[in-house]
């Protein structure tokens, strides 16, 4: 049989529904697939049995007659987010052997929606990078060039959907951590407005900031997987009590009139040559679809990466508190004091740039530097924030920017240096800051190949001017059906 | 500056051991990162409030509920009863990530000498 793993959702809907081919037989492919791409290294672990019994049961449904949108497509769920009975790591070794006894909300809804996980992606640690090379488990590889980094944190996520293995995967995205690797990968992805998707059972990085998306190679897959994991928890109080519209329903739909905000902070000379000709060629495509392009003005973009590198490691130095060889996670062995093996278990359990930031947070909130750091970096958060709203209510109906400065870079070129990788965020961490939906669409390549990402940003719940502008653009261009040669 | 001095107290206050052959190292990188957000004096924030939430937070209430291991609390998601909310769990579910634990209790290093 064909490559099927690499089908789009409503192809692989249209086989099973037809019987074309089975439920089994599409996880098969998936888990070759896989399989042939270990190299990659996406996957911390492949959950084959449970996969193959899942699989059994779609089967079973299909059988009926049964169908639904999701019904038996494959799935990878990046490492941080907890999956009961299956080994979750967040790509570090203070959980390496922790098995949650519940699942997450969005894979509950995942998984009531009929999907089956394949397994569990790797990541950088805890969340933190923009390379995927923080992770305890070794770096993941770009499907596109395998000496070049996939984007992180979610770089298993973005490397798995770009190389076919599954349809869809969900990440998470903190600074940029689903719209840097989309972009880096080729393929697209979504930040929901924060609060639209419940956080119960993803492990906290930065808790204002943490967001779970979804990661597919065209716009519908990718409203499909928005569409089933939005909605209000009760297990998680940041959760917004909002009706989630039917994103499906805006794909197609004419932009016709649609003002485009440019934002001149963004279109700057550290903006790799490439990159903004890429982008400037998409925002014509847009034009030329109807939209009309405005000149905006967000003030304090160049202020962001530093209220990010004070507020997320403050909130990461305290959610981090918590892994102290205790209850759960790693505990260093021997003879200690309670102190000291605190800081036993902690110093071999954390990796580098983990404790790297925890030290950061414990900085800032120290006494003494508090109102210096920590509370300037939440003023200046408002303005960040209040830049956005002069330009969504005045001026512009959504956004459009890089996704990132510069396409992806060779694996080991940033990773000394860890001021230059947190800068490589400075186009997606204000869309955190300001908790706004965004997304990244592939709009291009570089002469050496590698892809290239355009960001798109809406109001507070407004993913459907997303969804409806990236569905557009697709439509009139040929990027989203570019794929990596060869299975490495 | 920070100086290593500092950066070891830090490490102690957040619980971790540094290995003192990367103290030069670390010290190092975290002034280049605070060197980095110092930028911020620059902001001018006069009249600007302290951000912490993105949409305000306010605390969500609910009466409490006594739950036997194995039963299911009534909370269904807003517009989504087709996802029902988890069994509670019972102790030996939470202790088997327990690094060391003997009966229904987590085992720890003595605390008061």
């Amino acid at each position: 049989m064909s490559d099927i793993a690499s089908l789009t959702i409503s192809d692989m809907r249209a086989g099973l529904d037809s019987k074309q081919f089975s439920c089994t037989e599409l996880v098969k492919a998936s888990l070759d697939k896989a399989d042939s791409y270990s190299g990659l290294n996406c996957f911390n672990l492949i959950s084959a049995e449970q996969a193959l019994q899942k699989a059994a049961q779609v089967d079973t449904l299909l059988a009926q007659g049964k169908s639904a949108p999701l019904l038996g497509i494959p799935v990878g769920i990046k490492d941080v987010i907890c999956t009961k009975g299956v080994r979750t790591t967040a790509s570090s070794k203070i959980l390496e052997n922790f098995v949650p006894p519940y699942d997450a909300t969005v894979v509950r809804k995942l998984t009531t929606a009929g999907t089956v996980s394949i397994g569990k992606l790797n990541m950088d640690e805890f969340a933190m990078g923009s390379s995927n090379e923080n992770s305890a488990f070794g770096p993941v590889k770009n499907p596109w060039n395998p000496e070049y980094v996939p984007g992180g944190s979610s770089g298993g996520s973005a490397a798995a959907v770009a190389a076919g293995i599954c349809p869809i995967t969900l990440g998470t995205d903190t600074g940029g951590s689903i719209r840097q690797p989309a972009s880096f990968c080729g393929i697209v992805g979504l930040k929901p407005t924060y609060g639209r998707v419940s956080r119960y059972g993803v492990i906290a990085y930065a808790s204002s900031l943490d967001q779970v998306g979804g990661f597919a190679r065209n716009v519908n897959d990718c409203a499909l997987v928005t569409q089933a994991i939005c909605g209000q928890d009760p297990n998680d109080a940041t959760s917004a009590h909002r009706d989630v519209p039917d994103f499906t329903k805006v794909l197609g739909q004419s932009i016709k009139g649609l003002r485009v905000g440019l934002p001149k902070e963004y279109f700057v000379s550290a903006v790799d040559g490439e990159v903004d000709a890429a982008l400037k060629k998409a925002i014509s495509v847009l034009e030329g679809l109807g939209a009309i392009p405005v000149e905006i003005t967000l003030p304090h973009t160049d202020a962001a990466v530093a209220v990010y590198y004070i507020l997320a490691p403050a909130e990461a130095s305290s959610n981090l508190a918590r892994y102290d060889g205790i209850r759960y996670g790693r505990r260093a062995k021997g003879n200690y004091d309670l102190k000291t093996l605190y800081a036993k278990s902690r110093s071999e359990g954390f990796g580098r740039e983990v404790q790297r930031r925890i030290m950061v947070g414990a900085y800032v909130l120290s006494t003494g530097y508090y109102d210096a750091y920590y509370l300037k970096a939440q003023k200046v958060r408002s303005l960040i924030s209040k830049d956005f709203q002069e330009a969504f209510a005045h001026t512009c109906d959504l956004i459009v920017a890089p996704t990132a400065p510069n396409a992806p870079f060779k694996i080991g070129a940033k990773i000394s240096d860890p001021l230059q990788m947190y800068l490589n965020d400075i186009f997606t961490i204000p869309v955190n800051l300001a908790g706004l939906p965004g997304m990244s669409v592939p709009c291009g390549f570089t002469s050496a190949g590698l892809p290239i990402g355009l960001q798109l940003i809406g109001k507070p719940w407004d993913e459907e001017t997303l969804f409806k502008t990236a569905s557009a653009y697709e439509s009139a261009t040929d990027w989203h059906t570019k794929r990596p040669s060869t299975p490495r | 500056m920070i100086s290593e001095d500092e950066v070891e107290k830090l490490a102690n206050l957040a619980r971790l051991e540094l290995d003192p052959a990367l103290t030069p190292i670390v010290t190092g990188h975290l002034n280049s990162i605070i060197g980095y957000v110092q930028r911020l004096d620059e902001v001018d924030t006069t009249g600007a409030e302290a951000m912490s939430h993105v949409h305000g937070s306010t605390n969500v209430l609910r009466e409490d509920q006594m739950l036997e291991a194995g039963s299911v609390p009534d909370a269904t998601p807003l517009g989504d009863p087709t996802v029902p909310p988890q069994p509670m769990l019972d102790t030996q579910a939470l202790l088997q990530n327990a690094p060391d634990s003997s009966g229904t209790f987590i085992r720890v290093p003595l605390i008061v000498e």
